[in-house]
């Protein structure tokens, strides 16, 4: 009797699961981009890929929410000949998944734009695709240099590349902690492998020893062949090249196995708070070269109404990349108040693009989608007391 | 290929790989157990490591835990942490088996229906634990319970690692005495068992012949419940010491330590006990040895590697199939 | 197994869920019987209708819905998961082998085809920023039909390779080989920059195109070829495999499927048949492999991932299972399944793997034939004796105590 019970009960359950989760996505197309006044307007697309589940969700979700701050308010104002509807493509980070979902933007002429893909791998992934069928894609965080060499007229990078932020951060191991023998390591994604590469390039330009040069699995806890190595190598400083999950574990590692003395440098990937709860205490120290702006203290009433606006609809601050969210947002925006709605268009208004006042910098575009050199950033940031604190921007931290 | 030159870096290497492979034993052995009476290939095993894991985090929390403890207050908390992480994993263990695992038994399942059984109760209590991050999902209308999500969780410092003596030029930490002792303690706790009590001579009876044994009289549904909450209450205190060497748990902290368990039961005859502990220290030493002149990624090619050089030659594993012995 | 009359199974017990299932199972089995008992020209015009419908339904798409482009791209998905979930069911569903590596067959598919294309050494040049590196950028051609045998055959040597030392041992063995097997071939993709492209991935990997006298087509980034493509595989594989499954050797596997002992002893080569099986299956998720590097145009070793969400080879499995081990129509079913529902719901995100799991352990325990049960399967699936006692299984049969 209780079994035939607990059977019954086992498959409601289950049912009650799906339908539950069925009832609530059906209900997400429909509701969407109400908040318009007139109700006649036209319904514009905007995609946004990138990771928001899985381990590097803590990396995207907040340019995400950024982003979709900023069409809410811009809905809600009014203003704009259309109504925004921005669309998440959840990717996980991984080419493989952004690929096909890149098929669905592709079929659908509403959409007219894309922010991201937030990584490197799955921008090279898609980029043909989306490049061929004419859409803007701008990209708040992938920073493979590689990926301006595709020839795409449609993609953009709203913030330095990989070899903005390496070789400053082997500046900074060789220069100012003094490192002449230096360990390099990375978890062998896109990203990570091509920042230790230009990372290491420049470490040897400037006169150090790399000793060691090894690459692990992400998504492992146990580091410690790698740690091992390091110790034998008898290196005083790393860089790693990678996110912050295992970064934060390799931090932690070394601690324990009496290389509290290493320095570890990485780049803006080990820059979120799942780097400081894994590594703990081992995490002070670190330092970290990022293109994304600090703009918690900044002074300036857009970016303290935008920290204000964003803490008050999502329960905390923003975290990296929610204000560079945020601006493509506003370029997308502008763009559209300007009268452009089609993909074409919009290109054409970007690339035309001259100090397009954002929150963490003013954008210009090259014609091969990188920003101009004179509108790029890069800060140094070091754990402190538990919290990433800005040590100052590039040219600061580093002599030349 | 640039093989260390020091001897230190080798017996370094030696060293994390063979504390490795203590853990690696200890969870293979409710692999093999279970194997030994069931036929069956618990791939579900690495997430009673990983409930075991967590139920540890929190008996620290709960203790309190923030900065190292020693003497008689660190033996104190650490046998009041393993406790839970025991426990939890035993209940883990013993639940799926049924849940998910007696049903299909009592209809005589294939072996395939087993093994995929095992594979989506794996699935779904990691992916449980993946969804307890304090935020509603699946549309359900109130959050899940915040206890473990998708990043790592930080285990809180008990024990203060510095180094005790060295071997070689390598020092040995407190955290890697702790866990060859604790796991060495348990392994022969476990053998005792299984030679010289009741229950598990019931467990070696059923092992060798269920038909058999049943008629002697021997319940084997007991016998089942045993072996699972052994092998339950092994991984469990596997998952605390593994999280504790490496600082977290995470939701997918079971999958690659059950992989190379699974690998290492495999590898020292799989029902064997003896053999599963040979396996762990065996597959711990082999993979990290053997990255020491290539690529720390080549490490589960190696592995496997190992495995399927072995099955060629001892196709029923080093010590052979049998739980008896 | 136990001479247990299949009669027995197939008369479930009314009452309750049961009831409901039993009744489900009914229409099927009457639907089958009528297909059966129609003369040989209707039952081809059925078969014909049916391809030609699924052959025109891009053309329907606009009609259905305004993204159509999505929808055939979503169907497109669903073929090539069908294809492989077909290619997964022979080594499963017929020779009762678990196969938990299945996607790197997938993967040696895409990276023959990326390799042999000159995709990857083109993806190098380009990285190493090579003076000539836009000289060899790899253009469409007919060596696409070429290459799909050679990733056939690549795949078959793989499968033979590793198949002949693991297929002697016990079945069980063979899960925890393929599934490091799995991961031994994403490692060597991410090491071997070289020859792979290492973790970097391919990129702009050529599409197929057709070039014969005056025909010139090309697949270009339209989905439709690809569909009709996927579509004219699959057909091959369903003929092949009715076929087969009523030959000598569908009638080896079953017996080895269903106790391998005897099956050796009546005579039967098992590891012989394990091993076809098993290179059969790698060889059409090769093949299906191929064709997603083309469309896709970009790879990298994470397709080899257990979990990859669209073709891992956990996934795939749950395709064979939920829609039925053993069957021709189960597989497809189960793989449109997996991949329509949780897109129209919009994603699961994190709790996809939740739901696939406990699907797993809830499909096992009630209805291990899966959706649409084969018969010859579900005999075995469903067990033989259904009471209170103690039965249990053991290495040499089912005892009940």
């Amino acid at each position: 009797m209780s079994r035939r019970v607990l059977r019954t009960l086992a498959v409601v359950a289950v049912l009650a699961m799906v339908a539950a989760a069925c009832s609530k996505k059906t209900a997400t197309p429909s509701g969407g981009g109400s908040s318009s006044g007139g109700g006649e307007k036209q319904t514009v697309k905007i995609g946004f890929i990138g990771a928001l589940s899985g381990d590097y969700k803590l990396l995207v979700q907040s340019g995400y929410n950024g982003a979709k701050l900023a069409f809410d308010q811009a809905n809600a104002a009014g203003d704009l000949p259309v109504t925004v509807e921005l669309v998440p493509f959840d990717s996980q980070g991984d080419p493989t998944i952004a690929a096909p979902l890149v098929d669905q933007i592709v079929g659908d002429p509403a959409f007219v734009g894309v922010i991201g893909p937030a990584f490197s791998g799955e921008s090279a992934a898609v980029g043909d695709k989306l490049d061929q069928a004419g859409i803007p894609f701008i990209t708040q965080s992938a920073t493979d240099d590689a990926l301006s060499q595709n020839g795409w007229t449609h993609w953009f990078r709203a913030l330095g590349a990989n070899s903005d932020m390496g070789p400053p951060a082997a500046d900074y191991l060789v220069k100012v902690d003094g490192d002449t023998s230096i360990c390099a390591a990375s978890d062998g994604s896109p990203y990570g492998l091509g920042l230790k590469d230009v990372a290491v390039k420049q470490a040897e330009a400037d006169g150090a020893k790399v000793v060691l040069n090894e690459d692990v699995e992400a998504q492992q806890k146990d580091y410690s062949a790698l740690v091992t190595k390091i110790k034998g190598a008898g290196c005083t400083g790393l860089f790693y090249g990678g996110y912050s999950p295992e970064a934060g574990l390799i931090r932690k590692q070394m601690d324990d196995a009496g290389l509290k003395d290493v320095l570890m440098v990485g780049g803006d990937g080990i820059k979120d708070d799942t780097f400081i709860s894994t590594a703990g205490s081992s995490a002070e120290g670190t330092v970290s070269s990022c293109p994304c702006a600090d703009i918690s203290t900044s002074t300036d009433p857009a970016a303290v109404k935008f920290i204000a606006d964003y803490t008050a609809a999502y329960g905390d601050a923003p975290q990296i990349y929610g204000p560079e969210g945020w601006d493509i947002a506003q370029i997308y925006i502008a763009a559209l108040k300007a009268g452009n709605t089609a993909p074409d268009t919009i290109t054409t208004f970007v690339q035309g693009l001259n100090a397009f006042p954002g929150l963490t910098k003013s954008y210009t575009f090259a014609s091969n989608g990188e920003l101009d050199p004179s509108a790029r950033i890069l800060f140094f940031y070091e754990v402190k007391n538990g919290a990433w604190t800005v040590l100052g921007s590039s040219d600061q931290v580093v002599p030349a | 290929m640039n093989c260390p030159g020091q001897l230190s870096e080798w017996v370094g290497l030696a060293v994390t790989g063979l504390v490795l492979g203590a853990l690696y034993a200890m969870i293979a052995l409710g692999y093999t157990m279970v194997y030994g009476v069931l036929q069956l290939l618990n791939f579900a095993h690495s997430e009673v490591f990983m409930v075991g894991s967590f139920a540890g985090l929190y008996a620290l929390k709960w203790l309190g835990v923030d900065q190292p403890r020693s003497g008689i207050g660190l033996i104190l908390t650490l046998l009041v942490a393993l406790v839970p992480a025991m426990i939890f994993a035993a209940l883990t263990a013993v639940g799926m088996e049924r849940i998910a695992y007696r049903p299909l038994r009592k209809r005589g399942a294939s072996r395939l229906a087993y093994l995929i059984a095992a594979i989506g109760v794996s699935l779904f209590l990691s992916n449980l634990f993946l969804l307890m991050d304090g935020k509603s999902h699946l549309g359900l209308p109130f959050k899940w319970p915040n206890i473990a999500g998708a990043a790592p969780v930080a285990m809180p410092p008990l024990l203060e690692r510095h180094q005790v003596f060295s071997v070689l030029g390598v020092g040995i930490d407190t955290m890697q005495i702790l866990i060859v002792v604790v796991a060495l303690g348990m392994m022969v706790i476990l053998d005792t068992f299984v030679r010289k009590t009741r229950m598990g001579l019931g467990i070696r009876s059923v092992a060798e012949d269920p038909d058999t044994a049943s008629m002697m009289g021997v319940n084997i549904n007991r016998v089942i419940v045993v072996t699972f909450a052994v092998g339950g209450l092994m991984a469990g205190a596997a998952g605390l010491l593994y999280g504790m060497n490496f600082g977290v748990t995470q939701f997918n902290i079971g999958f690659i330590p059950g992989i190379k368990a699974f690998t290492a039961a495999v590898l020292g005859g799989i029902g064997n006990i003896r053999g599963a502990v040979l396996g762990g220290f065996l597959l711990g030493l082999v993979e990290n040895l053997g990255i020491a002149c290539v690529s720390a990624q080549w490490k589960d090619v190696i592995a496997f590697a190992v495995l399927v050089g072995v099955l060629m030659f001892r196709p029923t594993g080093i010590l052979g199939e049998q739980v008896a012995k | 197994m136990s001479g247990t009359p299949r009669s027995q199974a197939e008369s479930p017990a009314p009452k309750g869920p049961a009831g409901l299932r039993a009744q489900i199972d009914n229409v099927g089995e009457s639907l089958r019987q009528r297909y059966r008992a129609l003369p040989r020209f209707a039952r081809w015009g059925i078969t014909m209708a049916l391809f030609i419908l699924a052959a025109l339904l891009p053309h329907f798409m606009p009609y259905l819905s305004s993204r159509s482009n999505y929808w055939v791209a979503i169907i497109l998905k669903i073929g090539l998961a069908a294809l492989l979930a077909l290619g997964l069911n022979i080594v499963v569903g017929f020779a009762g082998l678990l196969d938990l590596g299945y996607v790197a067959f997938f993967a040696i598919g895409a990276y023959t085809y990326a390799i042999m294309t000159g995709a990857v050494r083109f993806t190098l040049a380009q990285r190493e920023s090579l003076p000539n590196f836009a000289e060899l950028i790899p253009t469409f051609h007919m060596y696409f039909w070429l290459i799909l045998f050679v990733a056939m055959g690549v795949a078959l040597l793989a499968g033979v390779i590793l198949g002949t030392p693991t297929l002697r041992l016990r079945g069980d063995y063979l899960a925890i080989v393929t599934l490091g097997f799995g991961e031994i071939v994403r490692i060597v993709a991410r090491n071997l920059r070289d020859i792979t492209g290492g973790p970097l991935g391919v990129k702009s990997i050529p599409h197929p195109a057709i070039n014969v006298g005056s025909v010139h087509y090309d697949f270009g980034l339209n989905n439709n070829p690809y569909y009709w493509l996927v579509l004219v595989l699959i057909s091959i594989v369903i003929f092949f495999v009715h076929r087969v499954n009523n030959s000598r050797v569908g009638r080896a596997w079953a017996a080895i499927r269903e106790d391998e002992i005897a099956a050796a002893a009546m005579g039967v080569p098992t590891v012989r048949m394990k091993l076809l099986a098993f290179a059969t299956g790698a060889s059409i998720a090769s093949i299906a492999g191929a064709i997603y590097a083309s469309q896709v145009v970009y790879i990298d070793p994470q397709i080899a991932t257990l979990l990859n969400p669209t073709f891992g080879s956990i996934i795939v499995l749950s395709m064979v299972v939920l829609g039925g081990m053993g069957g021709i129509w189960g597989p497809i079913l189960g793989a449109a399944a997996i991949i329509f529902l949780p897109e129209y719901f919009r994603t699961l995100g994190d709790a996809r793997f939740l739901v696939f799991g406990a699907a797993l352990v809830v499909i096992m325990i009630f209805r291990p034939q899966g959706l649409i049960p084969s018969r010859r399967r579900a005999a075995e699936l469903t067990g033989h004796d259904i009471h209170e006692g103690t039965v249990f299984e053991t290495q040499h049969g089912v005892t009940s105590a």
